[in-house]
């Protein structure tokens, strides 16, 4: 998987323009996903589209033999913020973050309750920015630490820190029995 | 206990949140019929690279002109985000209007040597008679004058995290003003004033109720004003020249 893309990589900076196609198909769910769960709401297409488009016009900056996804994904990272900083989110709630709904599926389906999902994605909501993105790259979007790091511009210390902050404070929000069990590590 | 199966949950929780599909084919014709004639396989990034945070800039400033009638319009929204600067709607009580003053005093030369980003004078007001720069470097604080005729000019890098949530009454919302080059905020009363830190935690110890200030970006710089009323304000805004480096 690597080499190819490298490969394909390889022939768009030569400008072969199918191969740039390929490269959107190979990506765009997981750039659509990461725009939405970072809070691009409406705009999630939008800028998925602006994202590949400057990374194309990036890709002389794009180091040889990097991963490619993360670097994709902090493009989009960033393209949402510009989204939402521009004020096209006519904020109705004053909701910051629009985490979408768990989806309605069969409870068979789902591996939690729905009154534990319901808790959850509240309680993810209501975290502040910084620890809501840290939660949703290391969970939703099951990127490792490094590549958080990359997606969301932090070093990788920082990325622990508000990590270990986020679940601490995820754990106050949610209604817990007191428990003796020594703290999981994330 | 629940506890520990906290990370799994969420895991779990990810995989069933609800997005759209995307209609990707639709997506890779829309990317492909717009990408630029230009092969970026040379390393001309230099000049790539500045070209977006322009294209965005004008397209800001297009859409808040958009939102402009003759002479201002009032923000109807519940949250706005401006340069760095959050404007909520909520209770405004009475508190302190003076900001404490915890940093050192310092020369326009040592202001800008200790912020990344280059201020912005208004010439309008000459040299200040006071500069500072907050503990973490982010904010450059100038005032002229004293007591009730203080003016106070705060200024960071608005590309950043936010640095100030302003809290204003229902019915007295911020509005758009028009400046020479640009477009900047409003706010007409008395209004909250807290700052954030690089984390996005409110300062509890800075708030404060700042009276009327407007709030105008120059280049990556995001300025707030507060003491002089709107016309001069606006008089001010328009004498500020370009920070940009």
């Amino acid at each position: 998987m690597e080499a190819a893309e490298r490969g394909t990589i390889a022939r768009v900076r030569a400008g072969d323009r199918d191969a740039y196609a390929d490269l959107v198909r190979r990506h765009a769910a997981d750039a659509h996903r990461t725009a939405v769960f970072l809070g691009a709401g409406a705009d999630a297409e939008d800028v998925v589209q602006n994202a590949f488009l400057k990374a194309y016009r990036a890709l002389s900056t794009f180091r040889d033999g990097a991963a490619f996804r993360p670097w994709l994904l902090s493009i989009v990272a960033n393209e949402t913020k510009n989204a939402v900083r521009a004020g096209k989110r006519r904020r109705v709630d004053g909701e910051a973050g629009d985490l979408p709904d768990p989806a309605a599926t069969d409870p068979a389906g789902s591996v939690l309750s729905a009154e534990r999902r319901t808790e959850l994605v509240d309680a993810v909501r209501g975290l502040p920015d910084k620890q809501r993105r840290v939660i949703v790259c290391r969970y939703f979007l099951e990127l490792d630490e490094q590549e958080t790091a990359t997606v969301l511009g932090w070093p990788r210390g920082t990325v622990k820190s508000r990590l270990h902050r986020a679940l601490r404070r995820l754990r106050a929000l949610l209604v817990e029995p007191p428990s003796s069990t020594p703290e999981a590590t994330p | 206990m629940t506890n520990d199966r906290l990370p799994d949950d969420l895991r779990a929780l990810g995989r069933e949140l609800d997005v759209r599909p995307l209609d990707e084919e639709a997506l890779v014709t829309r990317v492909v019929s717009r990408l630029p004639a230009q092969v970026p396989s040379a390393r001309t990034a230099g000049v790539l690279r500045r070209r977006p945070s322009v294209v965005i800039a004008i397209g800001i400033a297009v859409l808040l002109a958009l939102a402009l009638t003759p002479p201002v319009r009032a923000v109807v929204t519940s949250w706005l985000e401006y340069g760095g600067v959050l404007v909520r709607t909520g209770p405004v009580s009475e508190s302190p209007t003076q900001p404490p003053s915890d940093q050192p005093g310092l020369t326009l030369a040592e202001g800008r040597e200790l912020v990344e980003f280059t201020p912005v004078v208004p010439e309008r007001l000459g040299a200040p008679r006071r500069v500072e720069v907050s503990a973490d470097r982010r904010l450059l604080s100038m005032t002229w004058g004293s007591g009730e005729n203080t003016v106070r000019l705060d200024q960071f890098d608005g590309r950043l995290d936010p640095m100030f949530i302003k809290t204003v009454a229902r019915d007295d919302p911020a509005a758009y003003v028009g400046l020479a080059n640009s477009t900047g905020l409003w706010l007409s009363s008395p209004h909250a004033l807290v700052l954030l830190d690089a984390d996005g935690t409110e300062r509890t110890e800075s708030a404060r109720t700042a009276g009327p200030t407007l709030v105008w970006q120059v280049g990556a710089v995001t300025l707030r004003l507060e003491g002089p009323g709107k016309r001069e304000a606006i008089a001010i805004a328009n004498s500020a020249s370009s920070g940009t480096r």
